[in-house]
């Protein structure tokens, strides 16, 4: 699992969707498609790219399947996030020291 | 003049004002030798730039420009080397004795345009 793939994974609008909707409680395939316009085949297919980005978990539960959100799955995104948290400021910084600078 | 910083859960925002009117601002965001001075070393690169980040241990960054509307908009797809595409907007508002300035860097993947709902840039593989 790695950065791209999570990004690959959450870049699809009804995977993500899929996902926030997990986020909310595990469910199995059948809960999960009410509400999405798809077919079993499709929900299946955005599932199965969502577990192997690492982002869903899932568990047999007698004849069904129950998916849930795995929280660490999301740590690539984080680690992304926290690169540019910190490289920002100090360049605005910069900015603002080049504006002085800078002739009108 | 501090930067306020907010954040979802896909995007990283600045925002604050620069004592330099819009127009000064949107030079020293487009012209390659100012963004030097800056950002990272820049060279023009196919309409966009390309930031080299290796003086500073970070990667290439292929900037090129989605949409530009001068002194007031512009967008760039950031691609940093081993990263998946990104995209960073600057607006700048004109305000009394200078701009205010709003960077977001998001992370989310599907840049819409500002004129509809059409995706201008999916990021590939």
């Amino acid at each position: 699992m790695n950065e791209a793939e999570v990004f690959r994974a959450l870049a699809d609008p009804t995977r993500r969707a899929v996902f926030e909707r997990l986020a909310g409680g595990g469910q199995n395939a059948t809960q999960l498609r009410e509400g999405f316009a798809i077919s079993p085949p499709a929900m299946s297919q955005h599932l199965a790219v969502l577990r192997e980005a690492g982002l869903v978990a899932e568990q047999r539960v007698g004849r069904h399947v129950n998916y849930s959100v795995r929280p660490e799955g999301l740590a690539p995104l984080a680690e992304w996030m926290d690169r540019y948290r910190a490289f920002w400021p100090g360049r605005i910084e910069k900015l603002k020291d080049l504006l002085k600078e800078m002739d009108q | 003049m501090t930067l306020e910083v907010s954040e979802n859960d896909k995007d990283v925002m600045f925002e604050g004002a620069l004592e330099a009117a819009p127009e000064k601002v949107w030079r020293a965001l487009t012209v390659p030798e100012l963004v030097s001075a800056w950002l990272l070393p820049a060279a023009e690169n196919d309409g966009g730039l390309k930031l080299d980040g290796s003086p500073e241990g970070l990667p290439q960054v292929d900037c090129q420009v989605i949409e530009a509307d001068a002194p007031n908009l512009l967008r760039y797809r950031w691609r940093a080397e081993g990263e998946r595409g990104s995209g960073g907007t600057f607006e700048l508002t004109p305000i009394t004795g200078g701009t205010w300035l709003r960077l977001t860097h998001e992370a989310a993947i599907v840049l819409v345009a500002a004129n509809g709902n059409t995706p201008v840039m999916r990021a590939a593989a």
